[in-house]
């Protein structure tokens, strides 16, 4: 379980792990939306250019990149194979059926290989430099806007916070009940489907069964603590927006400007 | 009036599935600045109790003073911030994402302003040595030391009571004597009152009084010292005997005079070495 990236950190202190993670936050959305401007290979390598500047400001190894790309690769594969099989147009190399081998096929389908590249790239980024708690607190404060039609805000960053600490709890819960079982005679890495199946009931009801008495036991003790809802609360960990997120926002403005350019080139 | 700083009257209380009520007629007080450690065995009602004094459960009947404050809906709030809890599992309590931000929590809900709020923290954290771990995060760190930040979570909050329930029972031997002695000394240092609930002999010797509980009754309250000299009937408590008792037990077995009362380890130490220079 230790290969998964999903929410991995390193912790460093270069300008980008410096950033508030408001602004990563947003900046990594923006990212994703702008790439969508990219019609041609001057704008494609023009982002590639913008996401290995990013890469070079986290000071982070390019394999930890390659890690984030490795367990989508065959759905990117995929989409991609789809792209160049299905589309039309251009010079015609190959057809048979409703397959069809065409210039802008293959075109669309390297574009699109580029563009799944550039979105993980820049999404392992943000978590590769930011802790999760910050990221959800940063969700927390960029919806706070939210509130104004009663969308529960504070309670869901709560969850959002409380479930992320207890990911770790959890897991080796489970590595236990599982070893547990094990000793106990039950099979998981054996066995016809079915058999498999059978195998997980006794992880997953004493798993159920102790996140109820965690539950039980967390609200307790939050309530023993004084909790009594999201309103009338301070924050220990406030945000602070500093003159180099205000200049990463222009960097990306002028990243935009860019790409309309060279759009039209 | 009284200087007690709880007291229960005539409470009668009872869980909703069971058809016997565990507390009847119960009264019971803590003067202030006192440490009271209640032990009893499994089911005697000693976490219920605690949990009574928070607000946590509502009895059927009677009053709860907490601080010359009767316990009632409207002021339950201000109640809890005059007691300060740390339960059993060191896991299940930790709220924060790290260890910093757990101390927080209570101020947070609180309102307490943010520089007061990180100094009280960092405050809290230097006291219970914890201060070199701020940023970690709970799976990085054993038993005791989550009860340590517990611990700081309670003294941020600088309540007047202090109520540990049950809260060195899933620690190694070190960790515990490690949480027994830091409680010791905030007793020492900040006169908290403080109520253990407790299998622990250690702990329980360090209180002014212990209360032996037997379904939601007081059998007796008295000094460690008086309750320890019952020897044997510990056992039957839920307690286990101490280190010098069990020697006078062996003693007795095989036939040495021992003395009635309840020793301490030094003075059982002293009473050997008079009784074998005297033979």
């Amino acid at each position: 379980m230790n290969k998964v990236l999903l929410g991995r950190y390193l912790p460093g202190s270069s300008f980008i792990h410096r950033l508030d993670p408001r602004s990563k936050l947003i900046l990594s959305f923006y990212f994703i939306i702008i790439i969508f401007l990219a019609n041609n290979w001057l704008t494609y390598l023009f982002m590639f250019a913008v996401v290995a500047g990013c890469i070079l400001l986290a000071k982070i190894k390019l394999s930890f990149f390659w890690k984030g790309v490795q367990p989508l690769i065959w759905l990117i594969l995929f989409t991609v194979v789809l792209q160049i099989l299905f589309s039309r147009g251009g010079t015609v190399y190959w057809q048979w059926g409703p397959f069809s081998l065409t210039q802008t096929g293959i075109i669309s389908g390297i574009y699109v290989f580029f563009r799944f590249v550039l979105i993980i790239f820049m999404s392992t980024l943000l978590t590769l430099t930011t802790p999760p708690l910050e990221i959800a607190g940063a969700l927390e404060s960029l919806l706070k806007p939210l509130k104004k039609i009663h969308f529960p805000v504070y309670e869901v960053s709560l969850m959002l916070s409380i479930a992320l600490r207890f990911v770790p709890t959890l897991l080796d819960e489970a590595t236990k009940i599982m070893n547990a079982q094990r000793s106990r005679g039950v099979n998981f890495d054996t066995g016809s489907l079915r058999q498999r199946l059978h195998a997980v009931v006794p992880l997953l009801i004493p798993l159920f069964v102790s996140a109820f008495n965690r539950a039980e036991d967390l609200a307790t003790a939050m309530e023993a603590r004084g909790y009594h809802g999201g309103e009338g609360r301070t924050k220990y960990r406030v945000n602070q927006w500093r003159l180099r997120d205000t200049l990463s926002m222009f960097a990306f403005l002028l990243v935009t400007v860019i790409m309309f350019l060279l759009r039209t080139w | 009036m009284t200087s007690s700083i709880i007291e229960i009257e005539q409470l009668n209380f009872k869980y909703s599935q069971q058809a016997e009520f565990l507390f009847k007629d119960f009264n019971f007080r803590i003067e202030n600045h006192e440490w009271v450690a209640i032990i009893g065995h499994n089911g005697s009602g000693k976490s219920t109790l605690a949990r009574l004094i928070d607000g946590l459960l509502q009895p059927q009947s009677g009053t709860i003073t907490v601080d010359q404050q009767k316990l009632n809906v409207e002021n339950i709030w201000e109640i809890r911030q005059k007691i300060g809890m740390v339960f059993q599992n060191p896991e299940n309590q930790f709220v924060g994402a790290n260890v910093a931000e757990d101390v927080a929590f209570g101020l947070e809900n609180q309102a307490v302003p943010y520089d007061l709020m990180h100094q009280r923290v960092r405050a809290a954290l230097q006291r219970v040595n914890m201060l070199q771990f701020a940023d970690q995060e709970p799976v990085n760190l054993s038993g005791g030391q989550k009860q340590r930040v517990a611990l700081a979570g309670v003294i941020a909050l600088q309540p007047k009571v202090i109520i540990l329930d049950e809260a060195t029972s899933m620690l190694d031997p070190e960790g515990r004597r490690d949480v027994i002695q830091l409680i010791h000394e905030l007793k020492m240092q900040h006169d908290f009152t403080i109520i253990s609930i407790t299998h622990d002999i250690d702990e329980a010797a360090l209180a002014d009084r212990v209360v032996v509980l037997d379904d939601g009754k007081i059998i007796e309250s008295a000094p460690p010292e008086q309750v320890f000299a019952h020897g044997k009937e510990l056992v039957s408590l839920g307690l286990a005997v101490p280190f010098s008792e069990k020697i006078k037990a062996a003693l007795t077995q095989r036939h040495v005079k021992v003395p009635a009362q309840y020793y301490t380890e030094q003075r059982m130490v002293d009473w050997i070495c008079q009784s074998i220079s005297k033979m």
